[in-house]
């Protein structure tokens, strides 16, 4: 981003932010919860258990929007693979939760139920340590970043981007669906793993199932708070200016000194974090994590959410993480059909036509000056001064 | 040696000459109806009689009615031999054979190890080739190798003979047949052989059936390494046919493009429409003409397909390539569900041509499919077309001279937009002819593309960008190790040990298997 | 023949040639001097198209070629050697220089011969690679090739920019003959003065985008243009 509207934006837009920051929390973290507790049962102002519930999800997923946006919108690299992340933390949280099911399941053996079923008689080693939680916990931030910094340093560093990039992170998305459905054995194949009964000591059936899930969505708003200050800090350090020189010219970047391979480095690993918790926070509110949550459609979908909410936005982010799920909750119940050609449409539509997606979209009508800035940016360059990546 | 066979079978239909007495045929009713008697030794002995009984149809039919209703092991076993017997002089060749390998194959019986419960008691009751079976199947086998035209069913008879004969309370005998099976050496013959060989006492037979064994595992085992070695060609000239299109537009625009595996899908499609009409339209002898068809049907569609996608789409999105790839998974998305809605969520098979079905047999138990071989040579084919393009025409130069420096071709008067068009349809129309090829390797679906696709990708990330050596080093280079890991381990496993030795090589080599930029 | 109009032009955000005029006739040579980062460069870049022009206008044989993209301003016959000479690294010299006739109108497939009577040099090298050339031979082979084009304008960005002496001598020869033929006016921006000065017809000089001065070699004192270029 330009310097002069970097300015401008923090002049006219961040002068309101905190009012607005602060009205959106107290929405979600206080008139929700309160409309969710205090109205009677058919007062059109509740809030169901069904609502708060999906919204949750919805919250969970926007922390990974979040991370997303922070790689994509503010670096520049497009990680086709966030569901592998989302799938790493989710899948920690599911085999601690697994674990304390003990012997309560349905074989009553101390291992998951999918393991007996399968014939295994004993824990295979990488489930020993989550039995605690406090090995469980940091897992769900530190696999996903671990395996992230290690996937950036070989990628980053010998200077494989651009599309590259892309394309060997779906093709690592593509492999840990295959090995979780492969090794069904050790990690509950196809139908991944379910059957949860509780979440430090909230129960996560029976009658008191909304309470649990009422705490889970307080839990989920304050993490994504949480997360979106970090970003927010992040991005306007001198570490994010460097994020975002890397992603307008990353060869100037580069002979201005920076290496710029740390930085990406370090963004995708931020990145790999944040979707470890989103995913982690999904799945006690889902009650499943499976591979058709990691493969490569879930995630180039984790894509549009920010892509629809407008990269280089953290707000755009979370809007459109909301957004396109709400969409596709109701569109793809009802018109189950109807939605792979919505969706389809919507990657063209708003990569096309919204490149900035819908923040940019408002932004265009809210001030005048940034608007003419914008068309300003987006005059067409000759086609001749493109080049191939990696040139 | 052939003659010491035939001087050994003239000797056993002499023998076997004395011991079987035609029946009258008057007689051929009552022997049928003992085949219902009550006292099994009777049925037994009706069957062998009736074996003799060559060219009656009653006799077939009646053997065939007992078959099935009778409930005795024995019985049903010598009814079995019997009915081979006849069959033996069947008119037909492939029936003849499977008779004859049927008779060589009860000579197994005898040497079935016994199972026994926990108890100790047989689990199984056994059934024996007895001495006056043995002589007859001799005898039978005998008489079809003398009147005998064909010369597999003549190959397989004297197989047959020597397996019978490994029976024979003769040590010597049997060290003969032994040694006639190890000439012949039929890899099918190895569990044969690996059961004479547990039964056999006398140390002499034994070594020869060990050195046998030894010999065919060993041949087994380089025909399994050719045919590892043809999986991977093929699977590679696959790949390669697939990413070759991605590849060209890669190196010319610098996008990829997310929907060429439903572009292949839509050629897997086109083909399957063209089959079926030829099925119901065309008279059946012009069924074969269908794929020949399909192959430049495909090429044309795909490609209009892909240059309207360019110009309507893509052409929006230059200087762009992450939003080109967002972009064109859109329409991949669309792509699966519209044929999803027209065809059907599920797989649907293409019949493939006559001409394509069968293969060559490079050696006993080792055929190359003509479909795999098909596509190995249609996929050169391709890639030395795409060679002359770039190297001999002037189109080829153009594109060449966009690839390695846009702007200055821009500035050359090279119609840069013009190129970009053409070189996403052409690679757009080679993703509909690879799936035309695809079509031939099993049943197709809406998601096959999806199923090839990531892997093509993987090719063109080694190839690096704008050669096409790059892109076939590449592709070797995937399917040759996904061969060797499957071979190894299971599938899934040798998906995660590619895509690492991919990340690995890019470590080392960043711009894949074509070299860095000279001086400019 | 050439013409241009308070022209300005812009890299991304940042302002760079700001209202330039300039007019070129037919077989003119014309120098274009300025220090480093004054929009040589850029100028030239903005008449061949490859920059876009956000104000003001290029015309070309009375024609407006302003929306026109880069290939078809080289079909209307400029040819442009950019600085760094950019020629195909991958092409042998003798499909270099088939790349050249893309932009002829009279469709002719051979390279003609009196490319070679300019620079020998290429005729012996025509099936090496071009990236495998000296630099020299890779200036030499991109002046070629825009000769190849037949174009009426040739602009060509710092030609004797590191290079031996005894090549620049033979591109100033091939300047002059180009210059006695009259057919072809050229555009040539030059740091070495002394060597612009013996072929130039006219001069201009930029500094920080706008051009400040302009007029004939023959009539105006090389020291005072010496001033506005030197640091």
């Amino acid at each position: 981003m330009n310097r002069d509207i970097y300015c401008d934006y923090k002049k006219s837009v961040w002068k309101n932010e905190w009012t607005i920051t602060g009205m959106v929390i107290f929405v979600f973290l206080i008139v929700l919860p309160l409309l969710h507790v205090l109205p009677g049962e058919d007062s059109w102002l509740k809030v169901s258990n069904f609502r708060i519930n999906l919204l949750g999800k919805f919250l969970a997923l926007a922390i990974v929007a979040l991370g997303i946006d922070f790689i994509w919108g503010y670096t520049g690299i497009l990680s086709l693979g966030q569901g592998v992340f989302f799938g790493l933390g989710g899948y920690c949280m599911a085999m601690y939760l697994l674990l304390k099911v003990g012997t309560a399941g349905h074989y009553e053996s101390n291992l998951p139920d999918f393991m007996v079923w399968n014939g295994l008689t004993e824990l295979p080693w990488f489930w020993k340590p989550m039995y605690h939680a406090w090995v469980a916990i940091p897992c769900i931030v530190f696999v996903p970043a671990l395996c992230a910094l290690g996937l950036g340093y070989l990628t980053f560093k010998s200077g494989v981007g651009g599309v590259y990039f892309s394309i060997v992170t779906q093709a690592l998305a593509l492999v840990l669906s295959i090995t979780l459905i492969g090794q069904q054995p050790y990690t509950g194949g196809t139908n991944g793993l379910n059957d949860f009964r509780s979440i430090f000591g909230f129960p996560l059936r029976g009658p008191d199932l909304p309470t649990t899930q009422l705490f889970l969505y307080i839990v989920t708003v304050l993490v994504l708070v949480g997360a979106y200050f970090l970003c927010r800090w992040i991005i306007r350090s001198k570490l994010g200016r460097v994020l975002m020189a890397i992603r307008d010219d990353e060869k100037r970047a580069r002979f201005s000194g920076y290496d710029t391979a740390n930085f990406k480095i370090f963004a995708f690993g931020l990145a790999a974090a944040l979707a470890g918790v989103g995913g982690a926070l999904f799945v006690p509110q889902a009650e499943i994590i499976s591979p058709s949550n990691v493969g490569i459609v879930p995630s180039i979908e984790m894509v549009l959410w920010v892509a629809v909410g407008g990269r280089g936005t953290l707000v755009g982010a979370v809007l459109g993480a909301l957004l396109v799920n709400a969409a596709k909750s109701g569109l793809s119940e009802s018109f189950p059909g109807i939605w792979l050609y919505f969706l389809g449409a919507l990657f063209m539509g708003v990569v096309v036509f919204f490149p900035k997606g819908c923040v940019g979209f408002l932004g265009q009508f809210r001030s005048p000056g940034r608007q003419r800035k914008n068309t300003l940016r987006a005059e067409k360059v000759s086609v001749a001064s493109m080049k191939p990546p990696l040139s | 040696m052939k003659k010491t066979i035939l001087a050994f079978t003239l000797a056993v239909i002499g023998f076997g000459n004395t011991v079987y007495s035609e029946i009258p045929p008057g007689e051929i009713n009552k022997v049928i109806s003992l085949l219902s008697d009550e006292d099994k030794e009777v049925r037994k002995n009706a069957a062998r009689e009736l074996g003799n009984y060559e060219g009656d149809v009653r006799v077939l039919e009646a053997l065939n009615n007992s078959w099935s209703k009778e409930t005795n092991e024995e019985v049903n076993f010598l009814i079995e031999i019997a009915l081979n017997k006849i069959k033996l002089s069947d008119h037909n060749p492939s029936v003849r054979k499977a008779a004859v390998d049927a008779l060589g194959d009860k000579a197994e019986a005898n040497f079935a190890l016994e199972e026994f419960d926990v108890e100790g008691a047989s689990l199984f009751s056994r059934v024996v080739l007895e001495e006056q079976d043995i002589s007859g199947i001799l005898f039978s086998l005998n008489q079809a190798f003398g009147t005998e035209k064909d010369r597999k069913v003549k190959n397989a008879i004297t197989e047959a003979i020597q397996k019978i004969r490994l029976l024979d309370k003769d040590a010597a005998v049997r060290k003969e047949a032994a040694e006639f099976l190890d000439e012949i050496g039929n890899p099918d013959t190895i569990m044969f052989l690996g059961r004479a060989r547990e039964k056999e006492m006398d140390a002499g037979v034994k070594s020869v059936l060990e050195k046998t064994i030894k010999r065919i595992e060993k041949r087994q085992q380089t025909s399994t390494t050719i045919q590892q070695l043809f999986n991977g060609i093929s699977v590679s000239s696959i790949y390669l046919l697939i990413a070759i299109g991605l590849a060209i537009t890669f190196g010319v625009m610098g996008v990829i493009n997310m929907a060429h595996g439903e572009f292949m899908m839509l050629g897997c499609y086109v083909t399957y429409v063209l089959h079926l009409f030829f099925r119901n339209y065309i008279s059946e002898s012009a069924f074969g003409l269908y794929f020949v068809l399909a192959l430049p049907v495909s090429f044309i569609l795909t490609g209009l397909f892909g240059w309207l996608l360019e110009s309507s789409v893509v052409r929006l999105l230059y200087g762009r390539p992450l939003d080109t790839l967002l972009a064109t998974w859109g329409v991949s998305l669309m792509l699966q569900q519209f044929i999803r809605q027209i065809f059907g969520a599920n797989n649907v098979d293409v019949m493939s041509p006559l001409w394509l079905t069968g293969g060559v047999s490079v050696m006993a138990g080792l055929q190359l499919p003509y479909k795999r071989l098909f596509i190995i040579g249609f996929t050169a084919a391709v890639v030395a077309g795409i060679y002359f393009l770039l190297l001999r025409t002037r189109l080829g130069l153009r594109i060449r001279a966009v690839m390695q420096n846009r702007t200055m071709s821009d500035c050359m008067g090279i119609p840069v937009r013009r190129i970009d068009s053409f070189t996403f349809a052409l690679g757009s129309g080679l993703a509909g002819i690879a799936g035309c090829n695809i079509s031939l390797l099993g049943s197709v679906g809406p998601s096959t593309g999806q199923n090839y696709i990531v892997d093509c990708f993987m090719v063109v990330v080694l190839g690096g960008v704008g050669k096409i050596v790059g892109s076939i080093a590449g592709a070797f280079g995937m399917g040759g190790t996904n061969s060797i890991f499957e071979f190894f381990t299971t599938a899934s496993m040798g998906k995660v040990l590619v895509f690492l030795l991919v990340i690995a090589f890019l470590r080392f080599r960043p711009t894949g298997f074509s070299p860095a930029k000279g001086r400019t | 023949m050439l013409k241009v109009d308070y022209l300005n032009v812009y890299y991304g955000e940042s302002h760079v040639l700001h209202d330039v005029d300039m007019e070129i006739s037919q077989g003119q040579i014309v120098c274009l001097l300025g220090r480093n980062g004054v929009g040589k460069t850029t100028l030239l870049k903005g008449i061949m198209g490859v920059l876009p022009a956000r104000r003001g206008k290029v015309s070309f044989d009375n024609q407006e070629i302003t929306p026109l993209l880069p290939n078809r301003r080289a079909k209307l016959g400029i040819g442009y050697v950019p600085q760094g000479r950019e020629i195909f690294p991958y092409l042998s010299v003798h499909e270099n220089l088939l790349v050249g006739l893309e932009s002829r109108k009279d469709s002719l497939r051979t390279v003609p011969e009196e490319i070679f009577e300019l620079f020998p040099v290429l005729k012996s090298m025509l099936g090496r690679k071009g990236g495998d050339l000296s630099g020299g031979q890779q200036q030499q082979l991109a002046i070629g090739r825009a000769l190849a084009m037949g174009p009426k304008l040739l602009m060509l960005d710092e030609p004797t920019e590191g290079i031996q002496p005894s090549i620049i001598l033979e591109i100033e020869n091939v300047i002059q003959r180009i210059k006695e033929r009259g057919n072809i006016a050229v555009l040539m921006v030059e740091q070495y003065l002394d060597f612009a000065w013996r072929i130039a017809d006219y001069y201009y000089v930029m500094a920080k985008g706008s051009v400040v001065s302009h007029g004939s070699t023959k009539e105006t004192d090389i020291e005072y243009v010496k001033e506005h270029i030197t640091v």
